[in-house]
């Protein structure tokens, strides 16, 4: 038999499990003190650890799942003994996922990449006996949230010993894999994810040192792209976005109404600039000045802004005192190539909803602003009127808004009318997060390129006409010719340069 | 393991540690040891075997308050995960330091339920909380308080950061651990009659704030104990309505009539589909005849959400054509996600037919609870946070058509073989305008029965 020694945080500040905890049953030496950390925001992509012990000839018998959703209290230590009977070795496998983000645990078999998210049950899977009794967990950590890390340990038999372990966020949805049938722990045949996305390696024995590495945690370093001055340049037109994990998709029913915003994922995001307002009017006609080519021709307006069928955009072949108004009006490959033409592109997805609701914050938030509801002086929506539903801000005129009425649309690094204002195109193709193209993507900087035969294309957040605000997790879909009234853009960057602008 | 403070922090931060494991350097300085204890089941600490019943909350965050400050001093926030096994051994304690001397520091001390919302924010509606004065310390020494959350008090904090209350003196034993009675699983006392299973009684977080603001309801959060009642194991079938002799007429639409209605005049091949085309008033005198009524819709979200508050019976997987009947049609709704199960058959199943659309309990199988027909409850329609919801936590409610702030109209709960898979959740609401005694290809009932000795 093993059994847990106390658990006590390594950080300095453990206030719960005080000296009472530790002091009171200090089990018998020899043991070796596991500490745990990862590059994974805390608490945004992690705050629980399942631990599962596994005894040497790969049988399950010991569970603990560990809420730590501080960040000080990463690395998380504790202790694995032996209780003097014969065991020599032990397998850990450790887990850390964000709490409730789990599934019924019905005996599926690893999440393999490509292969289908729900994989059959397996009749032999692993079951939990202590005393005859099955008391195996209800439920498992969502394997593509969750780092899966398999150690296997010698547990001395004289000394303590210490390890330490990052779970690294590259690892994200690479399940560790038993032997296949029966599914067990066997040496030589169990693989695990090391730090190599969608890699396996075998199990080997884990090394251990004899005293603790009592290193700094790594949390939220992956990938580790910090903004290098972000006060300076986020007074720029170009706010920078450092590098780091985010979590895309929600449960919430609305956001995926059009196209499925489940299942929720945890994703690396390489550090890009993003446009802090909406692409006006002036900018594009500047671009066309210095020979921007572009694909289609923006509908022109040229009379006023007015609720009329040609009324509605705010482009005028010349100025018509709405150059600082955001450019409507423009179709998916006119947006891209504007983008493309100042060295950007357009957003991903999975850009543009990091930008509106976790960058610059701990956890995520519902609107670009954080999570008030939203009102009629913070953004502009809510100004249409359809038949089910009356619009909030009915007093506001049915046009195109000025850019004052979007001056407290802000997000926590400044970007602008990311909650209304005018809805923006993406990159990424209307597919629900179930599809194969996001479910085999790259764990870093994911997005599903259209194909030049792709009718549709995602767009993000709402806009003036929407009668309701929604959260910045909706998923809107419009045909990628159409260059309608509601519909904008803004561009990202790899650079802070400022080219051909 | 680190184990000293750095100086920084000691300085300025209120809250120092009473002594991790292995610290045995420093001397005390003069501080305050806080015990929690609460009555609320927690999930299990290590080694501990799963529950039978759910746990309620899972996180506690302290923050601590300097004098007249309405936010919480720098470092002075922490949140952690709280188990059964530390509340119960009496070792949920922390140590906090204020400046010897000094009174007016208080401590905000929030027990809450950390899933069930796209934020971890503590929500009002799901926290335990207590505002309390810390006592004044000397250069050293310990003073041991300790606090009790009680779940009966939920949505009433004890103590505001204008008044504070008092905490208890002493260590913190944890004799409470775990004594909420109402989240206790309570069997039935009676037996159950021929097809019906015993749900045994507990309590549950009703509503999903992740639905969303949808079908005209707000969704919201609420503590909901039900008392054990029995509930018919499958929707009622053509077999069984024409078995209890109720009169047709045009209190259920026949297949004669109507070809997406499931009640053929003559038994024949549809006798185990659900019967649908039912008017409610028809529900009503069916399941009156068998001694029961329709069930409540905290009864029915009860067992839709697994007795756990999952998304679907099932658990929180999304759902796959074989785990339930849905998306069978798409005549009303040509998408892709309506007409997705079509190769699985059309329009409603023999009551069984979805593999996992099912809650096994200790008396049998509940079965047909997401999917197959939509069901009639004994709710009349009202909003969420009016009329009976209005409170934080429930005891069996039951929203009856005349209550104030109840509607005219009618509730119904789960999807059907009409709708996509998106929308099997727990905690869906959706309302039927009682015009015109409806009826729906859509909706079926199934019966409940109280539990009377």
């Amino acid at each position: 038999m093993i059994v847990w020694r106390c658990f006590a945080a390594a950080s300095v500040m453990p206030l719960i499990l005080g000296a009472s905890a530790c002091t009171k049953d200090l089990p018998p030496l020899p043991e070796v003190v596991l500490s745990v950390d990862t590059d994974l925001p805390v608490p945004l992509a992690v705050s629980s650890l399942r631990v599962d012990l596994y005894d040497e000839h790969g049988t399950w018998f010991q569970t603990a799942d560990f809420a730590r959703p501080d960040p000080r209290d990463w690395p998380v230590s504790f202790g694995v003994y032996a209780d003097g009977s014969s065991t020599k070795s032990v397998w850990v496998r450790l887990r850390a996922y964000p709490t409730g983000q789990t599934r019924d645990y019905r005996g599926e078999a690893p999440h393999v990449w490509g292969g289908p998210m729900d994989p059959t049950p397996k009749t032999n899977a692993p079951r939990l006996l202590s005393g005859g009794v099955d008391v195996t967990p209800a439920s498992a950590p969502w394997p593509l949230v969750t780092v899966d890390r398999l150690l296997y340990v010698e547990l001395p038999s004289d000394a303590k010993k210490h390890a330490r372990v990052t779970l690294h966020g590259a690892c994200l949805g690479t399940s560790a894999r038993f032997s296949n049938d029966p599914p067990v722990l066997t040496l030589g045949v169990a693989t695990t994810c090391i730090d190599t996305e969608k890699t396996l390696a075998p199990v080997t024995l884990l090394s251990l040192a004899d005293t603790a590495d009592g290193a700094a945690s790594v949390v939220a370093t992956w990938p580790n792209e910090p903004c290098d001055a972000p006060a300076a340049t986020n007074d720029a037109d170009r706010i920078c976005v450092a590098g780091g994990a985010t979590v895309l998709g929600t449960a919430d029913l609305l956001s995926g109404i059009e196209v499925a915003a489940l299942p929720v994922r945890t994703f690396g995001l390489h550090r890009f600039w993003m446009d802090r307002f909406e692409v006006t009017v002036a900018r594009y006609r500047a671009a066309r000045a210095r020979g921007f080519a572009q694909p289609a021709v923006p509908t022109p307006n040229d009379g006023p802004l007015s609720t009329s069928a040609t009324g509605l955009c705010t482009w005028s072949t010349t100025p018509k005192g709405r150059e600082d108004y955001a450019l409507n009006c423009v179709p998916w490959n006119t947006a891209r190539a504007f983008c493309k033409y100042l060295g950007g592109d357009l957003p991903t997805e999975a850009q543009w909803e990091h930008a509106a609701t976790i960058a610059g914050r701990v956890e995520k938030a519902r609107y670009p602003w954080g999570n008030d509801d939203p009102t009629c002086s913070r953004a502009a929506f809510g100004r249409g009127d359809d038949k089910s539903t009356h619009g909030k801000c009915l007093q506001f005129p049915q046009t195109p808004p000025p850019p004052k009425d979007s001056q407290n649309d802000l997000t926590p690094l400044g970007l602008n009318a990311l909650g209304g204002g005018l809805s923006e195109w993406v990159i990424d193709k209307a597919v629900p997060y179930t599809d194969q193209c996001w479910l085999e993507g790259p764990i870093v900087d994911p997005r599903c390129e259209p194909a030049a035969s792709d009718k549709s294309s995602i767009i993000r957040g709402a806009n003036y006409i929407l009668p309701q605000m929604v959260a910045s997790t909706t998923r809107f879909v419009d045909d990628r010719t159409s260059g309608s009234y509601p519909l904008g853009l803004r561009c990202v960057y790899a650079t802070d340069k400022v080219g051909t602008q | 393991m680190s184990t000293r403070l750095p100086a920084a922090l000691a300085a300025l931060s209120a809250l120092v540690l009473v002594g991790a494991c292995g610290d045995r350097t420093l001397p005390p300085p003069g501080q305050v040891r806080i015990g929690i204890d609460t009555d609320a089941l927690l999930p299990p600490g290590p080694g501990q075997p799963p529950p039978a019943n759910t746990p309620l909350f899972d996180r506690l965050r302290i923050e601590l308050f300097g004098p007249g400050e309405t936010t919480p001093c720098d470092l002075c926030a922490r949140e952690f995960g709280l188990d059964q096994g530390t509340v119960q051994g009496g070792r949920a304690t922390f140590g906090v330091a204020p400046p010897a001397g000094h009174a007016g520091y208080l401590a905000r001390v929030r027990l809450f339920r950390s899933t069930g919302a796209t934020t971890a924010e503590p929500r009002a509606t799901s926290t335990l909380e207590t505002v309390f004065a810390l006592p004044v310390t000397s250069a050293e020494g310990i003073i041991d308080v300790h606090v009790e959350l009680m779940t009966a008090s939920l949505g009433t904090p004890t103590g505001t950061l204008d008044a504070p209350a008092d905490p208890l003196s002493g260590p913190a034993k944890g004799g409470l651990a775990g004594t909420f009675a109402q989240d206790h699983v309570r069997g039935c006392s009676s037996a159950p009659h021929d097809g019906e299973v015993c749900v045994p009684g507990g309590a549950y977080w009703m509503g999903d704030l992740t639905v969303g603001n949808t079908y005209g309801s707000t969704s919201s959060e609420r503590l909901v104990v039900v008392s054990p009642f029995f509930m018919s194991a499958t929707e009622a079938t053509v077999g069984q309505y024409r078995a209890s002799k109720l009169p047709v007429n045009t209190r259920v639409i026949v297949h004669e009539t109507d070809p997406t209605c499931t009640f053929t005049t003559a038994a024949g091949a549809a006798e185990s589909l659900p019967v649908n085309c039912v008017t409610r008033p028809a529900a009503l005198a069916y399941c009156a005849k068998l001694g029961g009524a329709l069930p409540s819709e905290a009864q029915w979200e009860y067992i839709a959400g697994a007795r756990r508050s999952a998304f679907a019976v099932w658990g929180d997987d999304a759902a796959h054509c074989t785990d339930a009947v849905y998306a069978r049609t798409n005549d009303a709704m040509p998408t892709a996600q309506t007409g997705e199960c079509l190769v699985f058959g059309k329009g409603p199943a023999a009551v069984g037919s979805g593999k996992l659309d099912a809650l096994a309990l200790p008396g049998g199988v509940i079965r047909d609870v997401v999917g197959n027909l939509t069901e009639w409850m004994a709710d009349a329609w009202t909003l969420q946070g009016k009329g009976c919801w209005n409170a934080a936590l429930l005891t069996d409610p039951l929203c009856a058509a005349g209550q104030a702030g109840t509607t005219k109209d009618f509730t119904v709960r789960g999807g059907s073989f009409a709708q996509p898979g998106s929308q099997l959740r727990a905690a869906i609401r959706a309302v039927v305008s009682s015009d015109g005694n409806p009826f729906s290809s859509t909706i079926g009932f199934r019966c409940v029965r109280a539990d009377s000795p």
